[in-house]
């Protein structure tokens, strides 16, 4: 294709003189006339201002497309001998070619274009035209394609051609909506890359913008556009990226209360298991300094005394673990009555029968808690049952079972299975218990309280006495039918005895008491 | 219920009076008179246990005079005994009250050679001898005691003499009883049940721990 060009080439070395550049100019017009096809060729001369005088520092001239190689290689020539920097301009259509320099070699590259032919191809301003359409819209409207067919019709392209440059310049995705998808969908793919980089690396994440942009202009998608795509991705992804380090605080925030309560648990936790370690060696010093005796001696009590300050123990707190011991060793002294057993506890482990036997009465009828008065047949009743069977059950450990109501219930329990009549029952009961003896006609078998057996050997049930029933003591330890009758009575009812026991004392032969002598009142 | 006799918002204030008046005739060391007193004070309790217990008046007693039985005197309130015998050892220095009868009746209980159930005429109480109620014979005391109004009314009395009414006033037919000559005034052997079962009385008010 035949194609007109306007050429321009100015010498610039600075370092000619003025007459020299005219020369050199000359010589350049020259050169280039010598050339085929040149003859006819008008060189308009390039002229400048220089030191108040016009100089021809190049020239101008229009030339024959298929000539451009040759004139070009010719130039190349003429700096091969003469490096002169040099200013070229080749107008091709609406192409610009512009090169200032003075080595021959940048002229060669320049060759190389113009032989390929490219540079004066129709398809090249196709191209250009096409290119311009699909950047504006990212696809080709059909105004646009009717007007590019124009287009080729006048470059005189076919149609085949001008499909392949449309293709070209719209790339492979033929519509808009079609870019935007994939732009959409690169943009995805590139926040999706950026939230697992996210999780690896939190927060190092680059803003992906400026490859997309590029990824847009590849894609001849308008730029716009493309921004609107990629701001709905950012935001979601910044939506996400705020939401995700808003739960991690949070997350955070728990997970750190939680370690701070799980510590404090732990640290409650072992403070209470120190404590427990510590009352278990107290009531394991405990244990071992009353184990012998009731209290502990004095030494014992400087022991468990530093043992207590030792282990933070309050002094309240030592007293009640050294109470638990002691019920633990010599007998619970529960009381519903508010009354303290410790003394008759401590009397009866010393095996002092009859003081025990007098501080029987004074805690009953303390928990009877009228006046001291003795017990009788109705006030009997008011006994609690807690307390009657605390006494009981001291009574019966330090007595091997020897002593107590128990006993005396048994005594009582077999007396009644082989007597009918009431009096002899009652009668039968003392005797069994040693508290009475045969009467006679002048002696109604009273024995005083003092004469009494206070030791071991006593009769079973012999103690302790129902001295708290009694007004006086000392001329004769006498008690009532009727307050008999009831004391039994209530002691059955609060210590159920099982019928299945055998009765301690042989009824038949009711245990004479060695002691007093009997006499006539 | 019973025995609270103090309860009684009426005896409280006669027996504040009482109290009082056996205060100032303890401080004019007019011991019989205080001692008459004393003995009217516990029956005036025991009357007022009875209406309280059973409900019964004085009236309907068979005596028609309620006495300090055995049974009477285990009943009598603690505060009302520590109320007397804190008087009598305020104004006596100890020499007197109950405080001193029940420790001479106590250290007597010690002795070992004595056997109640052995005790006649001629083998008196220790208790008796201790505080000096029986009747002085020449050459040994006998389980006799003295005429009431032949005791000593005045310090030199042995300790624990007095107060002494409580245990002499007796019904004539108990004074009979017990070897005397229907005076109800003493001269005749001593009750022992009684003496006992004031002295146990006392002792058992002793838990308490003295007034309340």
């Amino acid at each position: 294709m035949a194609q007109n060009i306007a050429c321009l080439i100015k010498v610039v070395e600075p370092q000619l003189k003025q007459d020299e550049l005219d020369t050199e100019v000359r010589y350049l017009i020259d050169d280039l006339r010598d050339l085929d096809g040149m003859g006819q060729t008008r060189f308009d001369p390039i002229l400048e201002n220089r030191a108040a005088a016009q100089v021809r520092v190049g020239t101008r001239f229009i030339a024959h497309s298929d000539l451009l190689v040759s004139i070009l290689r010719r130039l190349r020539d003429r700096l091969y001998y003469k490096p002169l920097e040099t200013w070229f301009l080749f107008q091709i259509s609406d192409l610009n070619l512009q090169i200032q320099t003075d080595r021959a070699d940048d002229l060669i590259d320049l060759m190389a274009t113009a032989q390929s032919g490219l540079l004066f191809s129709p398809e090249r301003d196709y191209l250009a035209e096409a290119e311009t359409y699909s950047r504006t819209q990212g696809e080709l409207s059909p105004t646009e394609l009717d007007n590019l067919n124009l287009l080729r019709q006048r470059l005189s392209l076919s149609a085949e051609q001008a499909d392949l440059l449309n293709a070209r310049v719209v790339g492979p995705y033929k519509t808009q909506a079609e870019k935007h998808r994939h732009f959409d969908e690169t943009a995805a793919a590139e926040f999706n890359r950026l939230r697992q980089m996210d999780a690896d690396q939190p927060f190092a994440s680059k803003d992906p913008w400026p490859v997309l942009q590029e990824l847009a202009e590849n894609l001849a998608l308008p730029i716009p556009e493309a921004e609107a795509i990629y701001q709905k991705h950012w935001q979601r992804y910044s939506d996400e990226a705020k939401l995700k380090t808003e739960q991690q605080t949070v997350k955070t925030a728990e997970e750190a209360r939680l370690a701070t309560e799980t510590k404090a648990e732990g640290d409650r936790q072992k403070q209470a298991q120190q404590a427990r370690e510590h009352l278990e060696q107290y009531l394991a010093l405990c244990r071992q300094t009353m184990a012998s005796s009731l209290y502990p001696s004095e030494f014992d009590q400087g022991r468990l005394d530093q043992a207590r300050r030792l282990q933070n123990i309050s002094i309240n707190e030592a007293l009640t673990l050294e109470a638990t011991v002691r019920n633990e060793l010599y007998g619970s002294i529960e009381s519903a009555a508010g009354v303290d057993y410790s003394r008759l506890r401590e009397l009866l482990h010393q095996q002092a029968w009859q003081e025990a036997d007098m501080e029987t009465e004074a805690v009953i009828l303390k928990a009877l808690d009228r006046d001291m008065q003795p017990v009788t047949a109705t006030t009997v009743q008011r006994l609690p049952a807690v307390d009657l069977a605390t006494i009981d059950a001291l009574w019966s450990r330090y007595s091997n079972k020897r002593f107590g109501f128990k006993a005396q219930q048994q005594v009582h329990r077999g007396q009644q299975q082989v007597q009918q009549d009431d009096r002899q029952q009652w009668l039968a009961f003392q005797q069994a218990l040693g508290w009475r003896e045969l009467p006679s006609l002048f002696y109604k078998g009273y024995r005083p309280y003092h004469d009494l057996n206070f030791s071991i050997e006593a009769p079973v049930g012999h103690l302790p006495t129902w001295r708290w029933c009694c007004p006086s003591l000392s001329d004769r330890y006498r008690l009532s039918l009727d307050v008999m009758a009831a004391v039994i009575h209530h002691l059955n009812e609060c210590m159920p005895i099982t019928t299945a026991a055998t009765p301690a004392v042989d009824p038949a032969a009711p245990t004479v008491i060695t002691g007093g002598p009997t006499r006539a009142v | 219920m019973l025995s609270n006799t103090s309860n009684s918002p009426a005896f409280h204030s006669s027996l504040e009076e009482s109290l009082g008046e056996l205060s100032l005739l303890l401080d004019e060391q007019d011991w019989e008179e205080a001692d008459r007193l004393t003995a009217d004070l516990l029956l005036d309790a025991v009357v007022q246990n009875y209406s309280g217990e059973t409900g019964l008046s004085p009236e309907t007693e068979p005596h028609h005079r309620p006495h300090l039985t055995t049974e009477a005197l285990a009943a009598l309130p603690c505060q009302l005994l520590h109320a007397i015998d804190d008087r009598w050892q305020r104004a006596s220095g100890g020499h007197f009250g109950f405080s001193a009868q029940l420790q001479i009746y106590a250290a007597t209980l010690e002795t070992i050679d004595f056997d109640p159930a052995l005790r006649n005429w001629s083998t008196p109480h220790p208790f008796f001898e201790e505080v000096g109620w029986l009747m002085l014979f020449p050459l040994r005391p006998i389980g006799f005691l003295r005429f009431y109004t032949w005791l000593d009314f005045d310090l030199e009395a042995p300790r624990g003499h007095l107060p002494a009414l409580w245990y002499w006033r007796v019904p004539r037919i108990a004074s009979l009883q017990m070897g005397g000559l229907l005076t109800g005034q003493g001269g005749a052997f001593g009750d022992l049940a009684r003496l006992d079962a004031m002295m146990l009385r006392l002792s058992r008010c002793h838990h308490l721990g003295g007034r309340r």
